[in-house]
């Protein structure tokens, strides 16, 4: 052993773990979970706000009866967020208890319900399981998602267990079914065919001619999907987040969708919108510290210029396209600045997309591309653009 | 069923708590080793592990978990660095901050600490990934992401630059 390990080692030694410091670490990260969410549910909300433009468009009653009044958007309420729920299908019916746990996600209730298989035996009522220490929870719900359902005592402190009955599909019956012809839509496109027939004339259109990058079938044939929430929307259809793990890339989109003709009972895909994609991949992490850091001190408004490179200072100095360090990326009308999208275009270089969500109903969000170069020692914004990447 | 699923849930969460147990205490030294800080190597360490049990469905699948482990807590060192950097710089009306001393840190009471406190960040995480945790040239380059030519690189100035501060060492 070198000199220099001894060395390292004897200073090392002073160092010793705290036998608590796993419990400080889940505490850490539970205390991260709960400030994801909430920033998730105010996303969400802003998502809400442009995704219900999207469903009056596909509503609205006669494009010659006049301009487009403003859209009401859902009330918000606080995300009441209940951690460790389980939801297992006790009735007859499949998807039910995914359905629930979308709904419940949908409403910012459980960000991550776990789903597990359908229960051994079927019941009529649904029944929710909790510890006594939960049944604040249990019961609020019930009130809201499930009511009627029974209370029972759980064990397990760290869960809340809801296993449905026959009456929750009953009960939510409209909703469901547009929520298995999401599933239904999805399954189609992974399958690489038949999803035109639960499409709409106008989000046959959208898909046909792209809008915003959508496609039937090149990101999703051959891939996976999720229903990550649905919710509803004014004039009785839902609009669902889909979460597209694909063979190429992974995407997301939200779909609206209703009965255009109630008459017949099926519905269909009103409207369709490409989120971002979904971030998936160590080289990620690598980069994210930097970027966040970027963001950070754009907010903050000190020390952003000390992460450009020439080019990237130029572009801004020149306000390209509208491109601005501190403008939108500032301010208190700033509600979040998040990073969507990530492409490994090289083992040195890195492409970023940035979206800055901007507080209020008819602003649109703002986005960037951002080109992150690596030099072997630090990271640097190479080059940025506005507008998001392609 | 649901039986099933708690038990798969609970052997992830023992393994998760092993990886821990194996990994906690060396992190946070070599955390402690390359910051000179055991409040920052704290810090870092919780951060670090936060990031790999949100991530360990797929982080506990990888060939090497603690590889990716010590990426990520870097990967934040020098995040931090950075902003100390920025906020340092303007304290300071943005003049240079002056490196240390090599020559007031040369003498024979010099701790190893207040030595690899000299090097620049990239020397010093090397050395102290080589030299004290044992990695190769090639598991040390995985972790900083640098190839194992420029780890060695690092290395080698690191060991003269350390070699003048402990003077004395042959062995160094």
């Amino acid at each position: 052993m070198s000199e220099l390990r001894r060395r390292m080692d004897r200073e090392a030694e002073q160092v010793r773990a705290d036998p608590r410091a796993l419990d400080q670490m889940l505490h850490r990260a539970e205390q991260r979970r709960r400030t994801r969410r909430i920033a998730t549910g105010a996303v969400a909300l802003a998502v809400a706000g442009g995704s219900l433009g999207l469903a009056y468009a596909a509503f609205r009653p006669d494009p010659q009866a006049g301009p487009a009044g403003p859209v009401a958007g859902p009330t918000p309420s606080p995300p009441n967020v209940i951690p460790g729920l389980v939801i297992s299908n006790g009735s007859s019916t499949e998807g039910a208890a995914e359905f629930a746990a979308a709904l419940l996600v949908g409403e910012a209730v459980v960000p991550d319900v776990v789903v597990v298989s359908p229960a051994a035996t079927h019941g009529a009522v649904t029944t929710i399981h909790c510890h006594p220490t939960r049944e604040a929870e249990a019961s609020s719900i019930r009130d809201e998602f499930f009511p009627g359902a029974e209370l029972r005592p759980r064990i397990d402190p760290d869960t809340i267990l809801v296993t449905l009955g026959g009456d929750f599909v009953r009960n939510n019956r409209t909703m469901f079914q547009q929520f298995m012809t999401v599933r239904s839509f999805m399954t189609r496109r992974i399958e690489g065919s038949g999803a035109e027939a639960l499409l709409s004339e106008d989000a046959a259109r959208a898909y046909a001619e792209e809008t915003g990058g959508l496609d039937l079938y090149s990101y999703t044939k051959g891939g996976r999907f999720d229903v990550t929430a649905i919710y509803r929307v004014p004039g009785g259809s839902s609009i669902a987040a889909v979460r597209i793990l694909g063979p190429s890339r992974n995407t997301s989109e939200t779909l609206t969708v209703g009965d255009p003709e109630p008459q017949d009972g099926e519905p269909k895909i009103l409207a369709a919108l490409v989120e971002a994609p979904i971030i998936i991949g160590p080289a990620f992490d690598d980069v994210r510290p930097f970027v966040e850091g970027f963001l950070e001190a754009r907010r903050r408004r000190s020390g952003a210029g000390t992460y450009l490179g020439e080019d990237a200072r130029a572009a801004y100095a020149a306000h390209e396209a509208g491109l601005d360090l501190l403008g939108y990326a500032t301010g208190p009308d700033l509600v979040d600045a998040q990073i969507v999208q990530y492409d490994k275009l090289s083992p040195a270089r890195h492409r970023v997309g940035v979206r800055f969500v901007i507080a209020g109903p008819d602003t649109p969000a703002v986005w960037e591309t951002l080109l992150i170069g690596w030099d072997g020692e630090v990271f640097v914004v190479l080059d940025a653009e506005r507008g998001r990447p392609e | 069923m649901a039986v099933m699923v708690e038990a798969v849930e609970a052997e992830h969460t023992q393994a998760f708590e092993d990886f821990f147990d194996a990994q906690y205490e060396r992190l946070l030294r070599v955390l402690f080793l390359a910051t000179g800080d055991r409040h920052e190597a704290e810090d870092l360490a919780q951060d670090a592990f936060v990031r790999v049990y949100e991530r360990w469905s797929r982080v506990g699948g990888l060939e090497n978990p603690a590889g990716y482990l010590y990426r990520v807590a870097l990967n934040a060192r020098r995040s931090r660095l950075r902003r100390m950097r920025v906020a340092a710089a303007k304290a300071l009306r943005l003049r240079p901050v002056p490196p240390p001393d090599p020559e007031e840190s040369a003498d024979d009471r010099v701790s190893v600490q207040r030595a690899l406190a000299t090097l620049p960040a990239g020397q010093r995480e090397a050395v102290v990934l080589i030299e004290w945790l044992g990695l190769t040239d090639a598991e040390a380059g995985e972790v900083l992401g640098l190839s194992p030519g420029a780890v060695r690189t690092r290395l080698h100035r690191a060991r003269s630059a350390l070699r003048d501060l402990l003077r004395g060492d042959d062995d160094v």
